[in-house]
């Protein structure tokens, strides 16, 4: 379904292969930026149905346990069907996705915003993850401020370059961000946040401390993104879990059920 | 010299600001004592004391002045007193002053009860509003009985007309320019830009309908800036924006620099600053589409003259400096090392540059000094101040506290010089390159 989304927001910018020297500078000072249509349709429903398939094969029990989700159980669509929320490794698992990515030269996206030497995450700590943002029962709605790493985490500084396979208007839970918020501390009035609104096959990418959230879903509306995650810090090993027992249970508490649950519902 | 008796007084007025830790009785001796001492002596000190009592945090202090006109009828402080005291917004203090009004029939107190309850005659007449609490009843008795003495009658008389609500209010446009209804599309023309400063934020940024208004065909001139300020020492900040800070000084920078001719564009403001002047004039300031599109007309011209630069039209930095750059990094180089004190003059009055007018008849925006808008820079909205209680410094970090300024400087180069760049400014800076014009809108 496509979502009404205002022409008026946040600056966007065009990739036309490599970071400009601009980019850089916008994404230095606001912690974000926005890259209108760097992948096209095709692109997108290549990513899709990888996404589909990747589900089908994890739910029938085919991926190994370290390398399948335990942040969040599974959702229940309409229809009464399993759905996942996150498929991390996904660059591992889905080939013509990782082609995709690499045909389109998203690693200078992150290499380019990060400077200096930097790696993506793929075969350890979740990888690249996929994630469904859905207001459906069983499903989270909207995920709570936080942010993404806290500043002695092994592998910061980090930029998250989120590849959009669902319009995201401020309607259906688009990310929101407080730009500046990863430079300056918190004043002793509350931040003003600002909605950055995305039509399938944008990508926006947020620095790993800068304030954000994402707004509630409504019931029946879904929204993917294929989250990228590229490092400055050293490489630490191959297959390390996501995270900690103790650092998962404050991972789950961001993500909010939709309004009148308690909590998000086991299938 | 006061005496000591007032200085007593006056140090126990300050000490009764903290409302802690003073009896009652202290209390009630500290009060008496001043309402005597305000009652005996009727010089400076005790009027000054009158004033410190009456606008005091503590309602208690303040309704205590009412004992003077409750005990002295005939002392020259009382109409004073009750005209503060009736506008108090806490009603032990007003419902007190309305009732010394009503009894003693102090009909110059009219105006200030008729501001209170709404300046609605009818009202007060036949009792159409609905009394919330006892305050309201006593308030509009009083204000029943006091418009049937002279100074009341007179009063209904001269109740201020706003001018938006007034029919027969003549709105008058002169030095303005009226922009049609039209759209504004700032990718138009990107091509004709000097390219010294990346513009790739012309490319994602759509077409918009502005609708009509009026704009000044010049900025605001430090002469008129002046007549604001002096004004408001008389109003006090009624016309300022409700978030500016509650000390607010007015008076711009540069005010005693005469290289700034009274004729120039003003500067040394910031965006309160100009905001407080546009509503004094019963005007706004200009979104930034309204701003662009007034310059750049119907078909989106680069500058307002035309597609090409031209130092002769604008007042840049070749012009203040005479001379010319090759490049970008030539011109910071320049500007980095240049002494302010030493530049023999900054801005123009807008005149002086007749071929700076954009199509539809606006003068100067192109150079001389930056113009304020009200539209926050990073998401092109509208900006929401709400940063008055805070320290400048406070909020140099929050993004939603930056605006869009448009139209280059004496200190400006190649695209910078252009309507359709963009840079932003912190709301509280104030800068010698930073001016505004203001808009109506019909």
């Amino acid at each position: 379904m496509s979502m009404v989304i205002p022409s008026r927001a946040a600056p966007s910018f065009s990739f036309k292969g490599e970071i400009t020297e601009d980019q850089r500078r916008f994404f230095e000072e606001y912690g974000f930026i926005a890259f209108r249509k760097v992948f096209g349709p095709d692109e997108v429903e290549i990513i899709r149905e990888e996404a589909r398939e990747l589900t089908r094969r994890t739910l029938r029990g085919e991926i190994a346990s370290d390398k399948r989700d335990d942040l969040l159980p599974p959702g229940t669509d309409e229809s009464g069907n399993p759905y996942l929320h996150r498929l991390p490794y996904f660059t591992h698992f889905c080939e013509r996705s990782s082609f995709a990515i690499q045909r389109g030269n998203l690693d200078s996206i992150g290499f380019g915003l990060l400077g200096g030497e930097a790696w993506r995450l793929h075969d350890t700590m979740g990888g690249a993850i996929w994630q469904l943002k859905s207001g459906g029962r069983g499903s989270y709605s909207s995920i709570d401020w936080h942010l993404d790493f806290p500043e002695d985490h092994p592998l910061v500084p980090v930029v998250s370059v989120g590849i959009y396979l669902d319009d995201s208007a401020y309607e259906n839970g688009a990310l929101v961000v407080v730009p500046s918020s990863h430079r300056y501390p918190p004043s002793r009035l509350p931040p003003t946040p600002l909605a950055l609104e995305a039509r399938a096959g944008d990508v926006l990418c947020h620095a790993h401390n800068i304030f954000h959230s994402s707004g509630p879903s409504p019931a029946g509306t879904q929204r993917a993104t294929l989250y990228l995650y590229y490092c400055g810090g050293p490489y630490p090993g191959a297959r390390l879990p996501f995270a900690g027992e103790e650092s998962k249970k404050g991972i789950r508490a961001l993500f909010q059920p939709a309004a009148g649950r308690s909590e998000v519902e086991h299938a | 010299m006061p005496s000591d008796r007032a200085i007593s007084i006056l140090a126990s007025l300050f000490e009764l600001d903290t409302l802690m830790g003073v009896s009652k009785q202290r209390r009630q001796a500290l009060l008496r004592a001043l309402v005597d001492l305000v009652s005996e002596e009727d010089d400076d000190m005790a009027q000054e004391l009158l004033a410190i009592a009456a606008l005091h945090p503590d309602p208690d202090v303040r309704a205590a002045t009412l004992e003077i006109p409750r005990s002295r009828p005939g002392h020259d402080s009382n109409q004073r007193i009750v005209s503060w005291a009736v506008q108090d917004p806490d009603e032990s203090v007003a419902a007190g002053a309305a009732r010394i009004a009503a009894d003693r029939r102090m009909g110059e107190t009219t105006s200030d009860l008729l501001s209170v309850t709404g300046r609605c005659p009818d009202t007060v007449r036949y009792g159409s509003d609905i009394p919330a609490t006892v305050c309201d009843h006593i308030q509009t008795s009083a204000l029943r009985l006091l418009i049937d003495t002279p100074a009341g009658r007179e009063a209904l008389l001269n109740l201020p007309t706003p001018l938006a609500a007034d029919p027969n209010a003549i709105v008058n446009n002169e030095g303005m320019v009226h922009v049609l209804e039209g759209t504004l599309d700032p990718a138009v023309g990107a091509e004709h830009l000097p390219g010294w400063f990346p513009n790739e934020f012309l490319e994602n940024t759509s077409p918009w309908e502005v609708e009509e208004f009026w704009i000044d065909i010049e900025p605001v001139t430090n002469a008129e800036y002046d007549e604001f300020v002096e004004a408001i020492e008389s109003t006090g900040h009624i016309f300022c924006h409700p978030d500016e800070p509650a000390d607010k000084l007015h008076r711009r920078t540069f005010v005693n620099d005469e290289r700034f001719s009274q004729g120039d564009p003003v500067v040394g403001i910031d965006w309160y600053d100009a905001y407080g002047y546009a509503s004094w004039k019963g005007k706004s300031l200009p979104t930034e589409d309204e701003w662009e599109r007034a310059a750049r007309g119907d078909s989106g011209l680069i500058f307002p003259w035309g597609n090409e630069s031209s130092s002769d039209n604008v007042r840049g930095a070749e012009a203040t400096f005479a001379r010319a750059y090759s490049d970008r990094k030539e011109w910071e180089d320049h500007m980095a090392s240049v002494d302010f004190q030493a530049i023999d003059q900054l801005t123009l009055p807008a005149k002086a540059l007749p071929d700076n007018v954009s199509p539809f008849g606006a003068l100067g925006m192109s150079g001389n000094a930056w113009e304020w808008t009200s539209t926050r820079f990073l998401d092109r909205m509208e900006i929401e101040p709400h940063f008055g209680t805070l320290y400048p410094v406070e909020t140099i970090g929050d993004w939603s506290a930056y605006l869009s300024i448009k139209g280059g400087s004496w200190s400006s180069i190649a695209d910078l010089l252009s309507p359709a760049f963009r840079v932003k400014r912190h709301i509280f800076s104030r800068s010698p390159e930073v001016s505004f014009r203001c808009v109506r809108r019909t």
